[in-house]
């Protein structure tokens, strides 16, 4: 499997981050395994740079975090998305989708004629 | 792995702990990875490794989330200072703004307060704190010589040759400037306009460490006599006369009628800080010869030398390259004495200010009145206050901390304060210009406060501190401890102790106003004692009209044509009297420096020269002015050449104490410039004296001399000066339509107003009482309102008491009584201690009541009335309210 370039992988792993929490609080870990599943493990992402995106989320005040008990009744991290990130959310969606149906389209374009 | 004790979470409770919560953070994934690894069936160990290496880099991670971390604390707590601000701040002006006249009345007092505060203030820091703006200006000094003469310090300037001796010789100087004053027409002879000029040489910009604002400084040549003439305007004038257009540089303007070219242009901010010299509107070159002399030099002292090493050594330069006085000085030598001593002195600009010790005095009475002022602040917020307890103690219960409500009650005060300061800012623009408008024109020192930005600066430092001050004073009272308190006691009680703290503070203003209204008082009681002086002679309708011819007159001429002004005057039938003199009396006739000796007491060396007023005068003069002869006759057409004189009453007590004057004789030791002595003068007559200078007490020793005879080359060989009297009920126009109708062709006429010239003398003390009585007055008015506040108050919470006093059969006068004597117990309080306070307090302006005692009783007794009145005053409504309570409704109330 080829390795994703990193440039890629940081916009979207704020993509993907934005979009593990819109469904409500969840914690760190569950954000990484919500990713995990759903992308059946391609993006194999390293799991240190998680935290620092999500901090730098929380620091744009595109998510926002408290403090709660995990369903094992531990003290963890809850992230949520605030309308901002939901806003952010849906730009980048958009901005994402184009890009690969621009890739997409270039990719089954017929061979160059001049 | 030890899982998180549950209770650290207590300790996020008060403050957020980054560190752990990033680490609590990562130990949570690493927990719960082991958990599903192990879940899927690999050893613990095994698990471990594993969410190691699926983590990566893990240190650099943590430390970014601590670093963001402490980002997002530190914006946090500002948004939640700012939140609280906000809430704060909208929460002020709503409740300022639901009591309008509470709040009217509060803005204005600071407004006033702070405004005459930043006003005096200004003027202080211009003249007092800050008079050198130049670059290391604590080293900058004036060096000028002078010499005393009854007992005031005369100047003599300084030769131009010093400076140049000093900047070669000095080691305990930097560098030393000259400077002069010199006034100069600007335009043709017809439209000149005059200007106040500063002489200086092209180093003198370098050391008040400025630089053309356009143009360039002077040149060497422009320095030299015969070089090129040119000139730099100063900002000012530059602005006012040309608005600021940068093409004035190289345009010729006439000066003095001399072609000059403008070179550049100096900035506002440069100033000679010699207050006793107008300032410059146009800035010339010092050309100058070395016996020119200036008014003084600006030295600016090394680094760690003493002022008076530095006398020391440039007074031995002095001597050293023998540079001594003009020569107008240095003849007024006598016998057994070398020379006047003149003594070469080093003074900090400002410290020989003549309205220093008024300055003063007008900086600690506007004082007094900041803290009227803050008083009554601090009055209105408890009264507002102590209304709002419930209010506060209903909040408190609700869970309003006792800082919340503090931070509060203190943000209400700040936006006041901050209010009013901005406000006070105009009132001090405004006093600053009314200040300058009504200045006698011989306090030149205050034409050098025109600095306005100080006032912003020093009008919201006052501002904010004493809004801060009081503020924090008031709501401390305010939401004292027992806050829960007040819900349960009958607020009364709790208020009891608030209200005594108001009282004293109305006694406090009370008494603070007494002082400045008996200083105030003192003042106007002396300006008016000096306006009722008896000046000795009649001057009413008495006017000096001044012939004068381009140039000097022969004798004879001079001599005929006084004869026929005199006769043209006799014969006008709206002039009353006439006669000739060398001036009228005026408070700038010449004064000689003098020793006076008789054939019976000769002068010793040891004599101080004083000096002696010189008059001269037609026979007539006297009785024209209505100053009778105590003794003896006045001149005839011999008394010159028989060197007869008339002499006041104080110049014959003073050489023949008790005996007669009439025939004696006298001269003056002094020698005359030639090195011979004066002649002898023989008394033939003997007039009262003549009061010229309202604030100077007793008359010089005068001597009038005959006219005739006069020396030809005198000064006043060209002009001649006419006393003229106008009939009652004639206009002084009357007298400028006749004196051009008389006036030979190819002389200018002035005309004098004797009695005017004479009072304006006053001007000086006039206008401090003028400040004074504004700040007294501003003073009372706080004080009534204080007082005001207090009574009403205390009729409010009385009503009840009020009421059940009356159903018990009280009469309306009872009540009237019981109120007003409540106003007149404390005014009474305050007015005791103020009075004490201002027989120490007027110590300050002693110097300014011109031989009115300090502790005049009239000012006090007239101060306390006036105060007693004005408490009666503002007790009435109170007073009326408590009158007008019907029992039947207050009894039960509440």
């Amino acid at each position: 499997m080829p390795e994703p370039t990193v440039e890629v992988l940081r916009g979207t792993l704020d993509m993907l981050i934005l979009k593990a929490v819109s469904w409500g609080p969840v914690h760190g870990y569950a954000v990484a395994r919500w990713i995990e599943q759903a992308t059946n493990d391609v993006l194999r992402i390293e799991e240190g740079s998680l935290y620092p995106a999500l901090h730098r989320l929380e620091t744009r005040g595109w998510i926002a975090a408290e403090w709660g008990t995990s369903e094992n009744n531990r003290r963890a991290k809850f992230y949520t998305l605030t309308p901002k990130g939901r806003a952010q959310l849906r730009l980048e969606t958009a901005t994402w989708t184009r890009f690969a149906y621009a890739v997409f389209a270039a990719l089954e374009a017929p061979p160059q004629t001049t | 792995m030890t899982p998180i004790p549950a209770w650290r979470r207590y300790l996020r409770f008060w403050r957020p702990n980054v560190v752990e919560d990033v680490d609590d953070e990562l130990r949570f994934h690493t927990e719960m990875r082991v958990r599903e690894y192990m879940t899927r069936g690999m050893s613990e160990a095994e698990a471990r490794q594993a969410v190691r290496d699926r983590l990566g880099d893990v240190d650099a991670a943590r430390d970014e989330c601590i670093e963001l971390g402490k980002v997002r604390e530190i914006h946090a707590r500002n948004a939640d200072f700012l939140d609280g601000l906000r809430a704060d701040l909208r929460y002020a002006l709503r409740s300022l703004g639901r009591a309008p006249g509470w709040t009217a009345v509060a803005l204005l007092t600071i407004a006033l307060g702070v405004g005459a505060t930043t006003s005096v203030f200004s003027v202080a820091d211009a003249l007092l704190v800050r008079p050198v703006p130049y670059p290391n200006g604590g080293r900058v000094y004036f060096a000028r010589r002078q010499f005393m003469i009854d007992s005031r310090s005369v100047p003599s300037p300084l030769p131009i040759a010093a400076v140049g001796a000093w900047r070669t010789n000095a080691r305990s100087i930097e560098w030393a400037v000259p400077y002069r004053y010199t006034s100069a027409d600007l335009g043709g002879s017809q439209t000149a306009v005059n200007l106040n000029g500063a002489m200086i040489d092209d180093a003198f910009l370098g050391f008040a460490g400025a630089h053309p604002l356009i143009g360039r400084n002077f040149t060497r040549e422009e320095l030299v006599p015969g070089g090129p003439r040119a000139v730099l305007l100063a900002e000012p004038f530059w602005r006012s006369q040309y608005g600021a257009s940068t093409d004035v540089i190289g345009k010729v303007i006439s000066l003095d009628e001399h072609p000059s070219t403008i070179v550049g242009v100096v900035p506002a901010s440069v100033a000679i800080p010699d207050f006793r010299l107008p300032p410059a509107d146009v800035w010339l070159p010092l050309v100058a010869s070395p016996n020119f002399f200036v008014n003084g030099v600006l030295v600016r002292l090394r680094p760690g030398v003493s002022a008076e090493a530095a006398t020391a050594e440039l007074d031995a330069i002095l001597q050293q390259e023998h540079i001594g006085d003009p020569p107008g000085i240095s003849r007024m030598r006598r016998p057994g004495q070398a020379a006047i001593v003149t003594q070469l002195h080093l003074t900090r600009p400002g410290s020989d200010l003549a309205i220093r010790q008024a300055l003063l005095m007008l900086t600690a009475a506007v004082g007094l009145l900041l803290l009227v002022a803050c008083t009554n602040v601090a009055h209105l917020l408890l009264a507002r206050g102590a209304t709002r307890q419930r209010e506060l103690a209903v909040r408190h219960a609700l869970g309003a901390a006792r800082r919340r409500l503090l931070r509060q009650l203190v943000t209400e005060s700040v936006v006041l304060a901050l209010a009013g300061g901005a406000l006070a800012v105009f009132v001090g623009w405004g006093g600053l210009t009314l200040l300058a408008a009504a200045r006698p024109e011989n306090l030149t020192p205050l034409a050098y406060v025109s600095n306005h930005r100080s006032v912003l600066t020093i009008a919201s430092l006052l501002a904010i501190g004493c809004g801060l001050g009081i503020g924090l004073l008031a709501a401390l009272r305010t939401a004292h401890r027992d806050l829960g308190m007040q819900l349960r006691a009958s607020a009364s009680s709790v208020l009891g102790t608030s209200r005594r703290l108001r009282a004293s503070l109305v006694v406090g203003e009370v008494a603070l106003s007494a002082i400045l209204l008996v200083g105030a008082l003192l003042l106007v009681h002396a300006v008016f004692d000096l306006q009722r002086t008896k000046l000795g002679f009649d001057a009413r309708g008495v006017y000096e009209l001044t012939f004068t011819a381009r140039q000097p007159m022969p004798l004879a001429e001079r001599v005929s044509l006084g004869a026929t002004l005199r006769a043209r005057a006799t014969a006008d039938p709206q002039i009353e009297g006439v006669t000739l003199a060398g001036n009228a009396p005026s408070p700038h006739g010449w004064v000689m420096l003098s020793v006076l000796e008789t054939p019976e007491r000769p002068a010793t060396s040891a004599d101080v020269p004083s000096g002696t007023a010189i008059d001269v005068a037609a026979p007539d003069y006297f009785s024209m002015l209505r100053m009778p002869f105590i003794a003896g006759r006045t001149f005839d057409g011999g008394s010159s050449p028989r060197h007869e004189v008339v002499i006041n009453t104080s110049l014959a007590r003073q050489l023949w104490t008790g005996g007669s004057a009439v025939g004696q004789r006298f001269r003056n030791a002094l020698m005359k410039r030639d090195g011979s002595h004066e002649p002898w003068e023989t008394v033939i007559g003997v007039v009262p004296d003549v009061i010229v200078d309202l604030t100077g007490g007793s008359a010089h020793p005068t001597m009038y001399l005959p006219l005739e005879g006069q020396d030809p080359d005198g000064p006043a060989a060209s002009s001649i000066v006419l006393i003229v009297r106008l009939a009652p009920g004639t206009s002084a126009a009357r007298l400028a339509s006749f004196a051009k109708s008389v006036a030979p062709p190819g002389t200018e006429t002035s005309i004098g107003n004797v009695r005017e010239r004479i009072d304006r003398t006053l001007a000086e003390p006039r206008f401090m009482m003028g400040i004074l009585t504004t700040f007294a007055a501003l003073g009372v008015v706080l004080a009534a309102i204080g007082l005001f506040g207090v009574i009403s108050y205390t009729v409010g919470q009385r009503t009840r008491e009020i009421g059940i006093r009356m159903a018990l059969g009280a009469s309306r006068g009872a009540v009237a009584r019981l109120v007003v004597g409540d106003g007149v117990r404390l005014a009474l309080a305050g007015i005791v201690i103020g009075l004490a306070g201002a027989v120490a307090a007027t110590r300050l302006i002693e110097n300014l009541l011109y031989g009115v005692s300090r502790l005049d009783p009239f000012s006090f007794v007239a101060g306390a009335t006036v105060l007693l009145a004005v408490a009666v005053v503002a007790c009435v409504v109170p007073m009326l309210r408590a009158t007008g309570v019907d029992p039947a409704i207050a009894v039960r109330a509440d």
